[in-house]
């Protein structure tokens, strides 16, 4: 076998593991409020605000609130980071975390607004760096 | 021309004027629709004129030829109608009410030719179409073969325009227009799409020369013209994403200029690949190998840049993607907008890879076998690392797909792309040192090695200055010694080049380019410093070393919007930030805009968050039937509605708003809940932007008291969050990427002239 197939197998090889490795370390299902609630490691949820029973603290980055699933459960989720600025107008909000205790702890937010097009660009609160 | 093009040209544009222009009469369609049809039929007649000539019949290329010039020619009819009807504001056009606005400058109009899907269509048929009759003026045996299969896309482009166009009526009667999203109004919205569907669409000609060369079974001519083609691509792609990338950083105010986006992928897959292509066709026409490899990356890409349309435009990742575009609303195509790309998906890679397998047996294999230590073995494995780098985007791009087959669908972080994409780039580093300075063929080890010294010299003393600097991650570490190995070698090779002519030099000038830009990119993004603070108004704060006293806001003259202001002491110079931040109606949103501070090492990045905490109520007291004038708005309170429900009351506050010569009535409300205190108010919005809010109201005097747009916010809130952070080194991204484009458009006339010459030869 020559230098550069065993150049070429190598460099598949580190590829194939790293993709496979990354792709399940930085996985986040999209998955149900009741799956999220026994799930380990972040995932995604979404739904709409149950209600306008918020709790919003900006001076300390904290917002509480309740999300509403297409089933009507209900979870409550924490978010300890910059707010979105629309959170309010929110049709429909994507949190991405994981479930500790007794409530979803969000790292990112994803907020969507009743507005068209590429407006959610500017509305994603980015909790940690990417 | 001759007779049978005149005829041709008559026999489609005659009958559409008079029966199209008895059509509009009647008003059962109009010119916009009438110029869609037209692109349609002609390009259906080009599409049948071609197969017959490749069937045998070649008198039937003038008609194609003929159809495809009259097809071109309604695209830029529908083209020219779009824009009419958005400048002349014909709100009774559904996409001119829903992109545009009067009060919405001259160069937005424009820009909402692309706003939505239904204009991109037509923008995209339209610069395929162009790119054809470029094509069409190359003279050669592949020349109307690949016509052929470059129209068979655009047949269905024009179908849409066709089904559903940006002329479609609106459903109701509207005197004004949404107007376009503010985070696209910027002035790059008006460069940026353009040049990213030039780039897009550029991608058919490889695909269509590929399909031709097939077809005709000429696996080596089919090189030499293709390479301006391919290297076209990857120039105005590339340009593309400069300009996406320096729009996302100045505008957006998230701080990076690539976000691993659905969007950003989806032009990011086939330029790898594109990419891929180049270098293989560099190493054909050498040595005469890889001719297999060529024809599919030449397929590959286009049928990539086709999925990645698919994904981004149908609304399977709507979940998942902050900037795709909307969800599938309600696209009357047959099997809806999804279905009908996964169509031109399945098309195109149907009549490609099926071409390209019933030819595989008879592609004769190589001349040559590459040699084992040659400059093409290492291209070859450049190759393999680009396609691995797009196997890898792809896959994540399409992870929402992938992974819904097995159970819930999940998608990747943007850290996945980071992580894989790390190793390939020291690989890339390495061999992007490595190959330039070995020969074709078959290369001496000894005399590579000595060759080598000087580029492994500096990038030992590339590495120890990054270690001393700070980058101690093994990673990023690498990538930045490969990077400067990389940056050495194509010095030496690109001066040694340019002492020959600059054909010679031109490419390696790429190589050097893209190494600047990723040590810009392993600095910038991972070695700033960053923080956020929160900035009472008046008070001095100290972030990141340096004193920062958020002024207050202002009206910013030149746009009419509110503006942070905030004086910075830093070390190196004291400057007054001035970022962007207003209440966006369209939007429900604050818009933000960072403050960039340039300097040439660095830039320190000021972005607004939010305005929070202190609610010192400020606003303008109203009796009833008091006019009070600010600015040129002139403001009436006529008095107050009050309801009174079931624990709650609400107060409705009947206002006329002139703003210079224009009347429009107002009615902010405001809304207590007995129970416990708890106030909403829901403002007025201004037709010129801002809003009105109550503030306050007084039930025993009728008195209102009011926020006026400016006022509010000023005084609603006093504390400003903003984001503070220094981007090392970000010129370095920005200087690679100017090399880099500059030495693909290079590439490119030194490949049109290579072209040219073989032309003017005689056969």
């Amino acid at each position: 076998m020559s230098a550069k197939v065993i150049a070429a197998v190598v460099l598949l090889a580190v590829a194939a593991t790293v993709g496979v490795s990354s792709f399940k370390r930085t996985m986040t299902p999209y998955i149900g409020f009741a799956e999220a609630r026994s799930a380990s490691g972040l995932v995604q949820v979404n739904g709409k605000l149950a209600d306008k029973d918020y709790i919003l603290r900006a001076e300390e980055q904290f917002l509480r609130f309740n999300l509403k699933d297409e089933h009507g459960d209900v979870m409550p989720v924490e978010y300890r980071g910059v707010i979105p600025g629309n959170f309010d107008q929110a049709v429909s909000v994507v949190a991405i975390g994981k479930f500790a205790g007794d409530h979803f702890e969000a790292e990112q937010l994803l907020v969507k607004c009743p507005s068209k097009y590429q407006a959610e660009a500017e509305n994603q609160a980015k909790a940690g760096k990417s | 021309m001759n007779r049978t093009a005149l005829t041709t040209t008559l026999a489609l544009v005659v009958p559409a004027l008079l029966l199209g222009g008895g059509l509009v009469a009647t008003g059962a369609l109009n010119w916009g629709q009438l110029a869609c049809w037209l692109a349609f039929i002609s390009s259906l007649v080009a599409g049948f004129s071609w197969f017959a000539a490749l069937l045998g019949r070649t008198e039937a290329t003038t008609v194609a030829r003929a159809a495809f010039r009259v097809q071109w020619l309604g695209l830029l009819g529908g083209a020219a109608c779009l824009w009419w009807i958005l400048f002349s504001h014909q709100f009774q056009y559904q996409y001119v009410h829903d992109y545009s606005s009067r009060d919405m400058p001259g160069y937005y109009v424009y820009a909402a030719f692309w706003g939505g899907q239904e204009g991109t269509f037509l923008l995209w048929a339209l610069i395929s179409t162009t790119l054809g009759l470029v094509l069409m003026r190359w003279r050669h045996a592949l020349t109307d073969a690949a016509l052929f299969f470059m129209n068979l896309p655009i047949l269905l482009l024009t179908f849409v325009g066709v089904v559903r166009g940006p002329f479609m009526a609106s459903k109701q009667v509207f005197t004004d227009g949404v107007g376009l999203n503010p985070l696209l109004q910027d002035w790059w919205m008006t460069i940026h799409p353009p040049v990213l569907f030039i780039g897009f669409s550029s991608f058919v000609v490889p695909f269509a020369i590929a399909c031709a060369a097939l077809l005709k079974r000429d696996y080596d001519g089919w090189v030499k013209p293709v390479l301006p083609w391919a290297v076209f691509s990857t120039a105005i792609q590339a340009t593309g994403f400069i300009m996406g990338g320096v729009w996302a950083y100045k505008v957006l105010g998230w701080g990076g200029y690539w976000g691993w986006d659905p969007v950003e992928n989806g032009s990011l897959i086939p330029w790898l690949s594109n990419i891929a292509l180049v270098h293989g066709l560099l190493v054909q026409r050498v040595t005469g190998s890889l001719r297999r490899t060529n024809f599919f990356l030449a397929i590959l890409s286009y049928v990539l840049v086709l999925y990645a349309s698919f994904l981004t435009r149908s609304g399977v990742l709507a979940d998942f993607s902050v900037h795709s575009f909307a969800a599938n609303d309600d696209w009357k195509l047959p099997l809806g907008l999804g279905g009908f790309l996964i169509g031109l998906v399945t098309l195109a890679a149907t009549v490609g890879f099926g071409l390209l397998l019933s030819r595989l047996r008879e592609i004769p294999r190589a001349s040559e076998a590459l040699g084992a230590f040659s400059r093409e073995s290492f291209m070859w494995l450049g190759q393999l690392v680009f396609m691995l780098m797009c196997a890898l985007v792809a896959i994540g791009m399409s992870a929402p797909l992938i992974t819904r087959l097995f159970g819930p669908p999940s998608n990747v972080q943007t850290s996945y792309y980071n992580l894989v994409n790390a190793p390939l780039a020291i690989a890339m580093g390495l061999l992007l040192g490595i190959a330039p300075l070995l020969r074709w063929r078959q290369h001496e080890p000894g005399a590579f090695l000595r060759a080598a010294v000087p580029s492994t010299v500096f990038a030992l003393v590339g590495g120890v200055v990054v270690f001393w600097a700070g980058i101690r991650d093994p990673m990023p570490a690498a990538i930045v010694f490969a990077m400067c190995f990389a940056l050495a070698s194509n010095f030496m090779v690109t001066l040694r080049g340019f002492k020959a002519g600059w054909k010679h030099g031109a490419a390696y000038l790429g190589h050097m380019g893209a190494s600047l830009m990723l040590i810009g990119v392993i600095a910038s993004s991972g070695y700033g410093l960053d923080t956020q603070i929160q900035l009472p108004r008046g008070e001095s704060r100290k972030a990141l070393g340096y004193d920062l006293v958020f002024e207050g806001m202002t009206i910013d003259k030149k746009d009419g919007k509110d503006h942070a202001i905030i004086a910075v002491n830093a070390p190196e110079r004291k400057f007054t930030a001035n970022a962007k931040f207003y209440w966006s109606e369209y939007n429900q949103g604050y818009m933000k805009k960072p403050h960039i501070e340039r300097f040439w090492t660095h830039d320190i990045y000021i972005s607004p968050l939010e305005m929070v905490g202190g609610r010192d109520e400020g606003g303008t007291w109203f009796e009833p039937g008091e006019t009070k004038q600010t600015g040129n708005l002139k403001l009436t309170f006529q008095g107050f509605v009050p309801e009174v429900g079931e624990g709650r009351m609400k107060l409705t506050a009947l206002l006329v708003a002139d703003v210079g010569g224009h009347t429009v009535p107002l009615k902010p409300t405001f809304e207590v809940i007995m129970a416990d205190g708890k106030r909403t108010s829901t403002p007025a919005y201004l037709p010129s932007g801002g809003t009105i809010s109550i503030l306050s109201g007084d039930p025993q005097t009728g008195r209102a008291l009011l926020a006026l747009p400016g006022e509010e916010r000023a005084k609603e809130s006093e504390t400003l969050a903003v984001e503070v952070s220094t981007k090392p080194f970000i010129n370095l991204v920005w200087l690679g990427a100017v090399v880099m484009l500059a030495s693909a458009f290079l590439s490119m006339f030194r490949r049109v002239i290579d072209v040219r010459r073989e032309q003017a030869k005689p056969a």
